[in-house]
């Protein structure tokens, strides 16, 4: 199992390597990747919205529930900034996102494999990976930056009206503390791992659909199997970005 | 014109000792076959026969285990990608069903190989599309969607998109599967047109009897990996071989 999770990670990061090879040499089409960038960013946004409100709604309710039982209440905002910002957007945006847009590549990209439209666009000199994989990749990892700050912004919406307009909190206080704990470099840390989940749902997502065999049955389980991976890859990496983040780039 | 063969003309594709193994499972156990310029081609076998595998490897999807092919003397199984690239150019695949792209309609199929292979100019390709869909008998529905269109359009259409790059061999892969008889009729009519109306060499993969006597010229049998019998019609018709005979039959196990 650990071995086939080696090979599976070997042929995701080739890839990824060879997707940056046809793009240094300019073989990106840059209609395909507006068209993809609009798919994946402008396309998720209500969803993103939606999830994001909620997490810094949900947030700022429990930091104020548990903080008031020692009387610590009115510090809510300075938890909540910070979670939101590096942890709670960039994790829940990574993976609903890699629910909807990854889910849709591996569909789409499987499709086309058992339907042999992978196989036409080798004959027709359509290398799979400059024509299908870099635009979405390209597309995925500059959308989903712009998607999690955007989240991040509904997130602490949400968290300030249930701290202040439901539980009560000074709004003073709460943006004094908010401020006072939160960092420019926080915000710095969640972009940069939205950066690299938006890279690891379009390669997971498109190396899937690639993979697939089998008619609608291997679609359907290329579609899960991105879906699930990539989930459990962001949350990992998301640990790995929060143990290296702080004394790599800090100092 | 047509089957007359005894101008020897020259030899365009040869085929030697080509092996491909999946695991196991032995799929082409050193298949030989010459292919004429400017014939008909036809490979009869069996479902499961590996005649997909040796389609799949004589047009660069598929890397053989062994063996050569030979395209105008250039070995094709040590070929890199650029010399792929332009061999590529001369080959057209019509696959099985179609493979059109769901996500481009009719007109930018046709055109996605001279999009991306020549350097026409937009009008220049527009005409040629017109031309194409009107050679395989479908004019004006460049702007339909793919899932409009019915099984023997899509195979028309997937023609089309062939022989708008005036190949120099056009692979068909089980043309008439899963058609009606007089839309296979009328596809048999259309391979046997294009290959007289634009001089392509043509090679066919199907267990279709009938496609094969009507437009063949040679027609080989492949039997556990290999070419058991390469003949004309009269002489595939009549062989004796006992694999062919059960197979013209179509008598059971």
């Amino acid at each position: 199992m650990i071995k086939a999770f080696v090979d599976e990670l070997g042929t995701v990061v080739l890839t990824g390597a060879r997707a940056m090879v046809s793009l240094l040499r300019g073989e990106g089409d840059w209609r395909e990747i507006l068209r993809q960038m609009e798919v994946i960013g402008v396309e998720s946004v209500p969803v993103l919205a939606l999830t994001s409100v909620f997490a810094g709604m949900v947030l700022a309710l429990n930091t104020y529930i548990g903080f008031s039982r020692f009387g610590a209440g009115q510090y809510t905002g300075s938890v909540v900034g910070v979670a939101l910002a590096k942890e709670l957007v960039p994790v829940l945006a990574g993976i609903v996102i890699a629910g909807r847009v990854g889910a849709a590549m591996a569909a789409e990209l499987g499709t086309m494999k058992v339907t042999e439209q992978i196989d036409a666009l080798y004959t027709l000199n359509a290398e799979p990976i400059s024509y299908l994989v870099l635009p979405r990749l390209v597309a995925s990892t500059i959308m989903l930056p712009v998607l999690v700050l955007l989240g991040i912004g509904v997130a602490h919406l949400g968290a300030y009206l249930v701290a202040v307009g439901l539980m009560g909190v000074n709004p003073k206080l709460y943006n004094y503390y908010l401020f006072l704990y939160m960092e420019p470099w926080d915000i710095a840390t969640g972009l940069i791992k939205a950066t690299s989940f938006g890279v690891i749902i379009a390669l997971v997502g498109c190396h899937k659909g690639l993979q697939a065999e089998g008619g609608a049955e291997g679609v359907g389980k290329a579609t899960t199997s991105a879906v699930v991976h990539s989930s459990i890859i962001i949350l990992i990496v998301d640990f790995i970005w929060g143990k290296i983040l702080p004394w790599t780039l800090r100092f | 014109m047509g089957k007359n063969t005894s101008m020897d003309p020259e030899i365009l594709i040869e085929i030697e000792g080509l092996k491909k193994s999946f695991g196991e499972n032995r799929v082409l156990d050193g298949v030989n076959l010459k292919i004429r310029e400017g014939e008909i081609y036809i490979v009869l076998g069996r479902s499961g026969a590996g005649k997909s595998v040796l389609l799949k490897n004589m047009v660069g999807l598929l890397k053989p285990d062994g063996g050569r092919i030979l395209y105008r003397g250039r070995d094709l199984v040590k070929a890199g990608d650029d010399e792929w690239k332009r061999v590529r150019r001369d080959f057209a695949v019509v696959f099985q069903q179609g493979a059109l792209f769901d996500s481009l309609n009719v007109g930018e199929n046709v055109a996605f190989g001279l999009r991306r292979m020549t350097g026409m100019k937009e009008d220049e390709i527009r005409e040629r599309v017109r031309q194409a869909l009107s050679l395989v008998g479908l004019e004006g529905i460049e702007n339909l969607r793919i899932s409009q269109l019915s099984g023997g359009m899509k195979k028309r259409v997937a023609i089309a998109r062939a022989i708008a790059l005036s190949p120099k061999v056009i692979f068909y892969d089980e043309p008439t599967t899963g058609l009606d008889p007089i839309m296979s009729a009328t596809i048999s009519q259309l391979i046997l047109r294009m290959n007289r109306q634009l001089g392509s060499t043509t090679f066919i993969i199907t267990h279709d009897l009938k496609l094969a006597f009507s437009v063949g010229y040679t027609l080989a049998m492949l039997h556990d990996g290999k070419i058991i019998l390469e003949a004309g019609v009269e002489e595939f018709r009549k062989s004796s071989h006992p694999v062919v005979r059960k197979f013209v039959e179509g008598i059971p196990d």
